[in-house]
């Protein structure tokens, strides 16, 4: 049984490789077939594995690496309690999302390109998931963000996708950086990049060391995960096709900064200070994007935005200890996110391909499944009670409140004013959407949703709303199972839990009844200036376009001009002159004449035979 | 060898060779040049060479001046003696007064210790030994550069036939 | 009294010196090598200087190698000579000004 552990991660490559070598010569709908079955054939290894990772866990060590003096980094895969369950969620949800993709992509004549990367990403995910060590795991952190880069840009003869590819690859490389610095620190300091041997050797670490490779994991992940500062990529990101959006932007990838940081929580809890800055990050990064969210006007970027909320949510467990928690809410979180994009990737179908969601509307009235579905989601995102997202979002917001202390109290305020923006942004969107008037022009085109795309949301819908109960409050079945690994919460007290319970429900029919006084049945109205600032996220792009991009390519430009046409250009060009003229000068001296040749000759001889004498005289 | 008689000869082929190497008319340079070989034969003699004295008469003297005569006789026009501009002479009569000057001052802060050369004579037979006993890869490497120099000449030296005369 | 090795010396630099001077300075090809032939002799002079001077016989063996070379080089010389004669009619060196080869 062990054995086929490998092939959780080599299934989805061995299908990239399929379709990257067969898929012009199959059928059109081969490459989506062989995407999805390979990505379910490793589901369901997975899911027949899971047992084997209960305590321990299994590993597997492939073959060595880079093995060096005193340092070695096998090829090996761990397969925990930690790494079970996000392995299990990202193969089941990529699958389905796959399944989604081949009929989203049905028409497409690079189906073949997509399907590849499709798969490609998946493996790349996955050897971040069950890496067992940072070699590994820095692997396919760097071949989710080239995924990543290759399908933003997928259709990229429109330069604005080309444009978004490319800055997602550039801001996340920026988070890439701090993360590689972080791992090499590591091996240097500890000897070695395991992550098992490097969360046990934690303590040893000395408490600056363990702050300053806290705070560099951090911006590691906030690359990666769109967290402040490095957060203004995601946005742009929607430009992708939108299962690309919900694989990668949305349930998988976005969620590896999180996933880093529970997978190496002893080490940054070593640094109460590190970790502090963890949660801090996260709620504010929470409550900026659920601001951002409320006055988005295309739907993907309200989803985008709300993803990085919601994984905002996820740091501040991270960064409190609660690895339970954080995980609880990445897992349903991918589930309900996934459905989220995937319905509006029907319902922008539906409305030709119309993005903005001021000239939508009515759609309940003929897709009713739809709208359930996406009131599914809605009601999970919001964390409307009994849903997955409830019970996740209030075990993160209950470690916040019970760890007492004005910080943590000012986070839990953050926590629970991002709840309500949560709740006001998503029913926003479910009445903007479906329900009022139709508003969209009407030589829009609708294109129909084949079955595919439908399929797939059902399961996600029921496992977003009953996801709560893989985690229930007071002694949870992913807590039980994360004991070998993380402490488990610390039990609050149970008025405690009910008041948390009670103000988040408040928040959310606060939120309902916030959104159905504002945009039930009434037309948008017209834009104020503050909703601009928080429609382009507070000016971010305009901020590191003035603070950073603007002064580098000054700074080019200066070295373009002065250091390289003046100082290169002209050092070599002044060197070539100098040459040319000495040596004009010097032919000149050879002009042919036989005589010349001659005195030079002699001249020669007559230096050799004086420097011999004086080298007699004055020895 | 006497000193004297050394420099009696020597100073005899001095003035040949400045004399030789002034001269317009070039069979009468050859033929100083003749007279200041002759006086060098006879300072090798004294030096106890006497088998290259022989060979700096039969070779020197006798094959390579009468060379030189014979390729004068057959230059026609023969070669026009231009003069030259003394200001054209200064920088070689430098560098050649610089050059004996140097080797003066070896002279006077010689050794010192060498009262002179020593009574030493090496037969013919000696000297033939030496050579084709101990330097013959010397003796080979230079019968090729004879050979190499005989073919270079012949072929300098063919006439050009006009290709008209050509069958 | 015995010739000391810096006289034959200084008589090989002052022969040395009229045929470098000679080789330099005059204008006809046929008294550069005859300029040429006079520091061939004088080199030969301090060869054969030396041979007494240590008393041994490798002086005078190089001696015969270098008349061996001042024939090859008179024969070649020559030949030159009477080939540029025949070309360009003329025996002056200032006159050669195509050695740049363009």
């Amino acid at each position: 049984m062990e054995a086929a552990l490998p092939l959780i991660p080599l299934l989805p490559l061995l299908g990239s490789a399929l379709i990257l070598l067969l898929g012009r010569r199959l059928p059109p709908a081969a490459p989506g077939l062989i995407a999805t079955a390979t990505v379910a054939a490793s589901a369901a290894v997975c899911l027949a594995l899971f047992p084997l990772s209960a305590g321990e866990g299994i590993r597997a060590r492939l073959f060595v690496w880079i093995a060096a003096e005193g340092f070695a980094a096998p090829f090996g895969l761990l397969f925990d309690p930690l790494s079970a369950p996000m392995a299990l969620m990202v193969t089941a949800v990529s699958a389905l999302i796959h399944l989604y993709a081949t009929g989203y992509m049905r028409e497409d004549p690079s189906r073949v390109r997509f399907f590849v990367l499709f798969n490609l990403f998946v493996f790349a995910m996955l050897l971040i998931v069950l890496a067992d060590n940072l070699a590994i795991l820095f692997v396919g952190w760097e071949g989710v963000g080239f995924c990543s880069y290759a399908l933003i840009g997928f259709w990229y003869r429109e330069p604005k996708n080309a444009a978004a590819g490319q800055k997602a690859f550039l801001v996340t490389r920026v988070g890439d950086v701090f993360l590689l610095i972080a791992m090499l620190w590591l091996a240097s300091d500890l000897g070695t990049l395991g992550i098992r041997e490097i969360n046990g050797a934690a303590p040893a670490l000395p408490p600056d060391t363990a702050t300053a490779i806290g705070v560099l994991l951090l911006l590691g992940a906030a690359g990666k995960s769109a967290q402040l500062p490095l957060m203004t990529w995601l946005p742009d990101a929607m430009a992708g096709p939108t299962p690309v959006s919900a694989l990668i932007h949305a349930a998988t990838m976005v969620t590896a900064g999180a996933y880093l940081l529970c997978r190496l929580n002893p080490l940054l809890l070593q640094s109460p200070a590190a970790a502090a800055a963890v949660a801090a990050i996260g709620a504010l990064t929470a409550l900026y994007a659920a601001l951002s969210a409320l006055f988005q006007r295309e739907i993907k970027r309200v989803l985008a935005y709300s993803t990085m909320s919601q994984v905002g949510y996820m740091l501040l467990g991270a960064g409190l200890g609660a690895v339970g928690a954080a995980l609880f809410h990445l897992i349903v979180h991918a589930f309900f996110k996934a459905l989220l994009f995937m319905a509006a990737g029907c319902v922008i179908h539906l409305f030709g391909g119309e993005n903005d969601i001021t000239r939508m509307g009515g759609l309940k009235k003929t897709k009713r499944a739809l709208f359930w579905l996406f009131v599914a989601g809605v009601l999970c995102l919001a964390g409307a009670p009994l849903t997955g997202g409830f019970f996740s979002k209030d075990a993160i917001l209950l470690a916040a409140l019970s760890r007492g202390g004005w910080f943590f109290a000012l986070l839990f305020g953050l926590g629970i004013a991002t709840a309500l923006l949560t709740a006001v942004y998503s029913f926003r969107l479910l009445y903007l959407v479906f329900l009022g008037e139709r508003r969209a022009s009407p030589d829009a085109h609708p294109h129909s949703v084949p079955r595919a795309m439908t399929v797939p949301l059902w399961p996600l819908a029921a496992l977003g709303l009953f996801g709560g109960l893989m985690n229930l409050p007071g002694g949870g079945l992913l807590d039980g199972w994360l004991l070998p690994l993380a402490a488990p919460p610390e039990p609050a007290s149970h008025a405690a839990e009910w008041a948390l319970a009670a103000a988040a429900a408040l928040m959310v029919l606060a939120g309902w009844a916030l959104a159905q006084r504002r945009y039930r049945g009434a037309a948008p109205a017209p834009e104020t200036g503050a909703a601009r600032a928080f429609r382009s996220g507070l000016f971010a792009d305009e901020l590191y376009q003035r603070a950073l991009v603007r002064p580098f390519k000054a700074f080019s430009r200066f070295c373009r001009r002065v250091v390289d046409g003046r100082v290169i250009d002209g050092g070599l060009e002044g060197g070539a002159r100098l040459l040319a003229s000495s040596g004009g000068w010097l032919s000149r001296l050879s002009n042919g004449s036989v005589s010349r040749y001659r005195l030079a000759l002699g001249l020669g001889l007559l230096g050799m035979l004086g420097w011999m004498m004086v080298s007699v005289l004055w020895p | 060898m006497n000193l004297v008689a050394f420099w009696i000869f020597g100073g005899t082929a001095l003035l040949a060779l400045v004399l030789c190497v002034t001269r317009r008319n070039a069979v009468h340079a050859v033929l100083y040049l003749l007279g200041a070989f002759l006086a060098i034969a006879a300072i090798l003699f004294g030096l106890g060479a006497p088998l290259p004295a022989a060979w700096q008469v039969l070779v020197y003297a006798g094959a390579i001046l009468v060379l030189f005569l014979f390729v004068l006789m057959t230059l026609h026009p023969p070669p026009a003696m231009k003069p030259r501009r003394a200001r054209e002479l200064v920088l070689p009569a430098l560098v050649a007064a610089g050059n004996l000057a140097g080797a003066l001052a070896l002279v006077l802060a010689g050794s010192g210790g060498r009262e002179g050369l020593p009574g030493y004579v090496l037969p013919p037979a000696a000297l033939g030994r030496a050579l084709f006993a101990d330097a013959w890869i010397g003796v080979e490497a230079v019968s090729f550069l004879l050979l190499f120099a005989a073919v270079g000449a012949f072929w300098l030296g063919r006439r050009e036939d006009p290709p008209k005369e050509r069958p | 009294m015995n010739v000391p090795l810096e006289h034959a010396l200084l008589l090989a630099t002052a022969v040395f010196g009229i045929g470098l001077s000679c080789a330099l300075i005059r204008r006809e090809l046929l008294f550069v090598l005859l300029g040429v032939e006079i520091m061939l002799c004088a080199a030969g002079l301090a060869l054969v200087a030396g041979s007494a001077a240590w008393r041994q016989p490798d002086g005078q063996v190089f001696w015969m190698l270098l008349l061996a070379i001042a024939a090859a080089e008179v024969a070649v010389g020559l030949s030159l000579l009477l080939h540029l004669h025949r070309r360009r009619r003329t025996g002056d060196v200032d006159e050669l000004r195509s050695l740049r080869g363009e």
